[in-house]
């Protein structure tokens, strides 16, 4: 049971760090009405990818980690390389984007490269630890932040409008839009990462299930709220919409002003947890390998050429024209080792020995 | 069957132990047989000694194994030098051979049993551990009275021994974490014994810069029975006036013994101040500095006048204004425990004015912050076992660096640090994060 939980909670937290970014402004943009649509079919490809992933409910003894650990050179080179080199991207991606919303809202004396290592060398410190010490992170993690971000979206239902959602009639606009394509790598993303931690016992996989739809209520609110406060023309324009609408809320008890710091605080914490499991993994992968390899993919190392690639990036427009291209790639490569995980669990059904 | 020895023991005897003021080498007749008698005066009553062998050989005796018989003496296997410095009475043929261990008078050395002197109990049983290890296995077996109770002993040194004693539940605790402990233990057993700390360290292998701890500690016997029901592992060292609880588990620093006695509601409502007076502890001068000194914006605007107010006058950063008023603190903590009786009291009233009064009329701190620091220092005792509070208590810095250079974030950053070194502290592959399925143990 307590395993259950730990991936269920792992899994929220590692969504609603995402979620700040781009998703809230990519879905009201892509679509001028029935935005429900466009996020309960990126939900339903989430379910997708994770049913590809973790399989059915039955326990699983096939871990991905370790068979990918095994594998062979043109597997290696053809599928766990450029996984590795796209996890670096994606942690460069990240900070570069988390550092530059702080560095907007509450840090503009700080420069930008103190930040982005500050990001990294506080996800680093549990990047060497094992598997379950994450697992545990994310439940403590879960019980600080998901509250604070209860509290935040709870504090922002009350300038909630059912009015300016309307009209709910959906479109198929976000079709040929191109903006709606970093949500989908933001749905998508957290397998990078859920994928290795398994195998999955049958109740941990009801408890991820479980998470799965709760998932939903975070991608609806941090659309719905912001559309129903400030309605589709004025949210359309806004960069960070539910950033925008929390520092509007105003709790007369409380002493706090801005509660778009407590969301930023919830959203950091799961910004490093997203980060150290990333970290970890790409270490993980190369666990087995020789010195070089190993040399490569050691956090630090990692860590580092993310911080490069993030100070390098001019700009937070630049920024999304880069997830705009890559996204679409990260989706790809996370969906082929999604298909390999197929492959492992259906060869160890039939009691074969998979070739890695 | 009693082992002769050769002439060379009371020589060796003599060589090592006879410059001592305490030695003490005495004839007697017993049962018409002519003996010496060797003892520590400072660990042995001898005359007391002395007058219960006598009355103990009251008849004649053929020989010196029936009058062996006669006194209940016993084989000496070991060292004898060793056996005298732990408090045994020694006794020998005038020619120096024939030794056998009697039993001895021994001096009161060690202090009556009483209440514990570091931790105060509420609603429980208030006995205390004393520094006489066979003294401490009585009071736990008065709290639990199990034939399930082991105990292993394993003793640390090369030349000088410490005992240490490994006290497990065979029905809760896990057998191969037991051997695991055992084994951990006599691998070090010829390494002289130089504290607790080195006992943790040879149990887990944690960086040198890790703050948390590996072990909790406990004067309460009563206490050391509900962790055995829980499953863990008790060692009791030679010496110390405490146990040692491993492995160590973050519901420790706010869940009691005691709380199982109070209604679920009060105990919930207890545990939850707790938890809360360590967030506040770690947190509140942390907060402070943040929200001074980088992101004043995020507050309401009549709480920065009033803040801003209390500074007026103050010519230093929220930073230093904090860590001087910290550092008094500590100074304060540590002359207070080392203080004598008599001169604590008007020491701590000294304190009191200066901290409390002085520094704010001298414009050296704001007002606030001397609220926030004593919030933070009484919160931090909430916390459940002193080395605990010693962990928050540096951990108050470490906030306080974070948040002075990147303000909330730096705050986010360094909890996230601290919960990271949480996550994945581990004895033995005993996590201290427990998440297991609970299970009823006795």
């Amino acid at each position: 049971m307590s395993r259950g939980i730990s991936v269920a909670t792992f899994f929220l937290v590692l969504q609603f760090g995402l979620l700040i970014f781009v998703f809230p402004q990519s879905i009201i943009q892509s679509e001028p009405s029935g935005h429900w649509m466009v996020i309960i079919i990126g939900w339903l490809i989430q379910g997708f990818m994770l049913r590809l992933f973790i399989g059915g409910l039955r326990t699983e003894k096939t871990s991905l980690l370790t068979k990918l650990q095994q594998s062979g050179l043109w597997l290696r080179l053809g599928l766990v390389w450029p996984y590795i080199l796209s996890n670096m991207v994606a942690i460069g991606v990240m900070i570069r984007g988390h550092a530059q919303i702080l560095s907007i809202l509450y840090l503009p004396q700080t420069p930008l490269w103190v930040l982005l290592v500050l990001l990294i060398v506080t996800a680093l410190s549990i990047s060497y630890a094992e598997r379950d010490s994450l697992l545990r992170l994310s439940l403590v993690i879960g019980a600080f932040g998901l509250p604070l971000l209860s509290f935040t979206i709870i504090s922002a239902i009350n300038y909630a409008n059912l009015d300016m959602i309307f009209p709910i009639k959906p479109t198929f606009d976000f079709m040929d839009e191109p903006r709606i394509l970093p949500a989908f790598s933001i749905f998508v993303n957290v397998f990078g990462l859920i994928g290795f931690f398994g195998p999955y016992a049958e109740s941990e996989k009801r408890w991820l299930w479980g998470a799965w739809v709760v998932s939903l209520f975070f991608f609806l609110m941090n659309v719905y709220l912001p559309l129903s406060a400030f309605g589709q023309e004025v949210a359309d324009n806004l960069r960070f919409p539910m950033i925008v609408l929390l520092d509007t809320v105003r709790v007369n008890w409380f002493f706090f002003d801005r509660l778009s710091l407590f969301y930023i605080m919830a959203t950091m914490f799961s910004t490093l947890i997203n980060i150290s499991g990333l970290l970890w993994v790409t270490r993980q992968l190369a666990h087995h390998s020789s010195f070089v390899p190993r040399l490569i993919t050691n956090p630090l190392i990692v860590g580092s050429f993310a911080i490069v690639f993030a100070y390098f990036v001019p700009s937070l427009e630049d920024l999304e024209r880069l997830l705009l291209s890559g996204g679409p790639l990260r989706f790809f490569l996370l969906f082929i080792l999604a298909l390999a995980s197929v492959y492992y669990r259906n060869r160890a059904k039939i009691g074969g020995q998979p070739r890695a | 069957m009693l082992v002769n020895r050769s002439k060379t023991q009371r020589m060796h005897i003599v060589e090592q132990l006879g410059h001592a003021l305490d030695f003490h080498i005495q004839p007697l007749q017993i049962r018409g047989i002519p003996l010496e008698m060797i003892a520590l005066t400072s660990l042995v009553d001898v005359g007391a000694t002395a007058r219960r062998l006598s009355e103990a050989g009251r008849e004649h005796a053929s020989d010196w194994e029936e009058l062996l018989g006669a006194l209940g003496a016993e084989a000496t296997q070991e060292d004898l030098v060793k056996g005298l410095l732990e408090g045994r009475t020694l006794i020998l043929q005038p020619e120096g051979t024939g030794a056998a261990w009697v039993q001895s008078e021994v001096q009161q050395l060690n202090r009556p049993v009483g209440t514990t002197n570091n931790q105060n109990i509420l609603v429980s049983s208030q006995t205390g551990f004393i520094e006489d290890l066979t003294t401490n296995i009585g009071l736990i077996r008065n709290e639990l009275r199990s034939p399930d109770l082991k105990l292993a002993n394993i003793d640390i040194g090369s030349r000088e021994k410490r005992r240490i004693l490994v006290l497990s539940l065979t029905n809760a605790a896990d057998p191969a974490f037991v051997t695991d402990i055992e084994k951990a233990l006599q691998e070090h057993a010829n390494t002289p014994f130089a504290s607790l700390q080195q006992v943790s360290r040879w149990l887990r292998s944690t960086p040198r810069w890790s703050p948390l701890p590996s072990f909790v500690k406990t004067e309460s016997p009563h206490e050391v029975a509900f962790f055995l029901k829980k499953g863990r592992i008790v060692l009791l060292v030679e010496g110390y006036p405490e146990a040692i609880v491993i492995p160590v588990e973050l519901p420790d620093l706010f869940i009691a013994d005691t709380d199982r006695d109070y209604t679920p509601v009060t105990a919930f409502m207890i545990i939850a101040f707790r938890i809360l007076g360590a967030l506040i502890a770690i947190f509140a001068p942390a907060t402070y500095v943040a929200l001074i000194s980088v992101n004043p914006d995020v507050m309401k605007i009549e709480l920065i006048y009033s803040i801003a107010q209390s500074r007026v006058g103050v010519p230093y950063p929220s930073l230093t204004e904090a860590l001087i008023l910290l550092f008094i603190i500590e100074m304060l903590f540590e002359a207070l425990v080392r203080l004598p009786k008599s001169i604590g009291p008007a020491m701590t009233m000294v304190g009191g004015i200066i901290l409390g009064q002085a520094v704010v009329e001298a414009n050296l701190v704001s007002s606030l912050l001397i609220i926030i620091i004593a919030a933070s220092t009484i919160a931090n005792f909430t916390v459940i076992g002193y080395h605990f509070t010693l962990v928050i208590r540096l951990w108050r810095y470490i906030m306080l660096l974070f948040a002075s250079i990147f303000g909330p974030l730096g705050i986010v950053c360094g909890f996230y640090l601290m919960l990271s070194l949480v996550s994945s502290a581990t004895l033995m592959r005993h996590p201290m994060i427990p998440f297991k399925p609970v299970t009823k143990k006795e």
